[in-house]
């Protein structure tokens, strides 16, 4: 309990130190030095604690207009939490059915040299290449699968989603992968073999099960994998979620904002694919 | 034909490809055909127009033809490239450094104190490129600042706020190789800590901790390329106004990618030659962390019970103790010092040309 509070604590603080930082760190033209500027700091952070008391989230800049961020933040919110929640949960049970389940037929051994192909490529170039890909195919054959129009509905949100989901995917692949192969050789795999047991029965039973703890140490980074290309997707894309108050501005107030909410989002994720996973083993597992 | 199966591809191939890259890095710009500041005069020869853009393999002069303002794209990438090694190695070295020997000792102590967990658990939820957008924001735009300035406090910046990740998973490691039993015998034996350390911990981890340097440096390619999407380009970006562009002032690999960003629509080679280039720098170094990792991994893993579909095809290089050593034997050992000795004087002999 005492480790959850101090990491609350953690993660405000970071969250309020990055979203002073723009106001922070400047240029001396004179001189042409960096310069630190701390004595603005109490300032900032009373601003936004005086904004905050006054239960007003402030405003931001869109283009020459100034809104209110209480007002758009609804349904920016509700596009980035969709886009995360479908992404990450696609990639944590594609990643698994690849890595555990499926992954010693011969066509699916395939697919698994295909995904660690995919591994080594960093993601922001696999988000380039598809983007390429799209304005290729639209090209070609005159078929829109995407659109960068913030109003076109599903066609402008469902390749977000692909494309995020693709970092968990891959990440948890890999990670799956080598797991997988160590926890074969143990002796209780051993045993279960020898009494006869199938082997669908043994990687749910044994493998799985031992996998679990792993996954769920590692999916903080997962999720912090997908936020981090969600903010390349979303700026590339030109999705309006949450990200437009971080990089519209260099104020402090929508940029804590969004980054708070970056982190509701993040943590709304994680108990998603908790709850998936609890699923799947009341599901499935013998108990 | 099963022997042919059983060769380290990988391995072999990334060494070759990052040695290519080594070199071109060295030597990038005495190879360059032109200088950046050369530009393609628009020019009619047997019938045919040369004028910007230009694309690859038309004109013999511009190999990879040219950006729309004339450009040569070759050049460009031959003098940006040693950017992109050099930077990404020199972060790499530093806080592989740092982070290793902290992680190492507090490993083996009895607890690791719970203020550096929690440190260590946020520190992962939030990307690294968003805290380096916020620091590089504000400094990075209209070359105020000396390019030499920016690429060092981009490194020192880089190395310090990736270290939390690293010191977390040498950490780990430590404190489980720490329980085995051949640590609690050199310690009855009267071994000191850093003799713990030294002589057991660390040669247990040096092939992982190899293989996490070099998937390290893709990482930090990463970074950069994320960054050069947001038009921040390491070295200082040129913003011009009316038409707005960004250009990158070190013509480094990811701000090529970045600074051709808009290149999607039409031009499009101006932006798949450098993305093709970055790619093949990330993936030689990924090939060559894949190649030692099936190594180590054919030499200590258990063979598995049950058909998994991840068995490795290489056989275990065992060592040889009967062999008489001869100085000039060739080992892995022996291999990855000399590659380190050169990657130190690189990263050494690149500070000192960019600070000149």
């Amino acid at each position: 309990m005492v480790r959850v509070i101090q990491q609350t604590i953690f993660i405000f603080l970071l969250i309020l130190f990055l979203a002073a930082l723009p106001s922070v760190i400047g240029v001396n033209p004179e001189e042409k030095t960096l310069t630190w500027d701390f004595s603005k700091l109490p300032q900032v952070y009373g601003d936004f604690i005086k904004e905050i008391s006054q239960g007003s989230l402030g405003t931001y800049q869109l283009g020459y207009q100034e809104r209110e961020i209480s007002e758009d933040i609804g349904d920016n919110f509700n596009t980035s939490l969709l886009i995360m929640l479908v992404g990450v949960n696609i990639g944590v049970i594609l990643s698994l059915l690849f890595g555990i389940f499926i992954s010693r037929f011969r066509i699916t051994r395939f697919v698994n040299t295909l995904l660690n192909l995919f591994a080594t490529i960093p993601d922001f170039i696999i988000i380039i290449l598809s983007l390429i890909l799209a304005v290729k195919i639209y090209k070609m054959t005159g078929i829109r699968i995407i659109s960068l129009r913030p109003d076109a509905g599903a066609l402008n949100i469902w390749f977000p989603m692909v494309l995020v989901g693709i970092a968990p995917t891959l990440y948890l692949f890999k990670l799956v992968a080598v797991k997988y192969y160590q926890i074969s050789g143990e002796d209780y795999i051993r045993t279960a073999v020898a009494k006869g047991m199938r082997l669908n029965y043994i990687n749910f039973q044994h493998v799985f099960k031992n996998i679990e703890p792993f996954i769920i140490a590692e999916l903080t980074k997962v999720v912090s994998l997908a936020i981090g290309n969600m903010f390349i997707i979303e700026y590339l894309l030109n999705v309006s979620g949450i990200t437009k108050f971080i990089f519209l501005s260099s104020e402090i107030q929508p940029i804590a904002v969004g980054l708070f909410s970056m982190l509701l989002i993040s943590l709304i994720t994680y108990f998603s694919v908790r709850l998936v996973l609890y699923l799947f083993k009341r599901g499935f597992l013998y108990e | 034909m099963n022997k042919l199966f059983r060769i380290n591809y990988s391995l072999y191939i990334g060494v070759i490809f990052v040695s290519f890259l080594f070199f071109l890095s060295i030597f990038g710009p005495y190879l360059a055909p032109h200088t950046l500041t050369e530009t393609l005069e628009t020019k009619y020869e047997n019938g045919t127009i040369f004028a910007p853009p230009l694309e690859p393999f038309e004109a013999a002069e511009f190999p990879l033809g040219t950006d729309k303002w004339g450009y040569d794209i070759s050049s460009m990438i031959l003098y940006g490239i040693r950017h992109t090694i050099f930077i990404s190695l020199a972060i790499t070295l530093i806080k592989m450094m740092i982070g290793t020997i902290i992680g190492i000792y507090v490993g083996t102590w009895k607890r690791t104190p719970s203020w550096m967990e929690s440190i260590e658990n946020s520190w992962s939820y939030v990307p690294l490129f968003l805290i380096l957008y916020f620091c590089f924001n504000s400094i990075n735009f209209g070359n105020i600042l000396e390019t030499s300035t920016l690429i060092f406090t981009f490194i020192i910046v880089t190395s310090v706020i990736s270290m939390p990740s690293i010191i977390s998973s040498v950490r780990k490691k430590s404190t489980e190789i720490s329980k085995s039993v051949f640590i609690e015998a050199a310690r009855t034996l009267g071994a000191s800590r850093h003799r713990i350390i030294w002589k057991h911990i660390f040669p247990q981890m040096k092939e992982s901790l190899l293989v996490m340097f070099i998937l390290e440096i893709v990482y930090v390619i990463t970074i950069m390329g994320q960054l050069a999407l947001m038009n921040i380009f390491i070295g200082g970006t040129i913003v011009r106004y009316d038409p707005l562009i960004y250009l990158s002032i070190t013509k480094e690999l990811s701000g090529l990618v970045g600074q051709a960003r808009g290149n999607i629509y039409g031009t499009l080679h101006v932006l798949v030659i450098p993305l093709i280039l970055l790619l093949f720098t990330t993936l030689s170094f990924s090939l060559l962390a894949n190649g030692l990792k099936n190594r180590y991994q054919s030499n200590y893993q258990r063979t598995p019970w049950i058909k998994t579909g991840f068995e490795p095809k290489l056989m275990p290089k065992r060592k040889e103790y009967e062999k008489r050593n001869s100085w000039w034997k060739f080992t892995d050992e022996k291999l990855i010092s000399v590659i380190f000795i050169f990657i130190f004087i690189g990263v050494a002999f690149y500070f000192y040309s960019i600070t000149k």
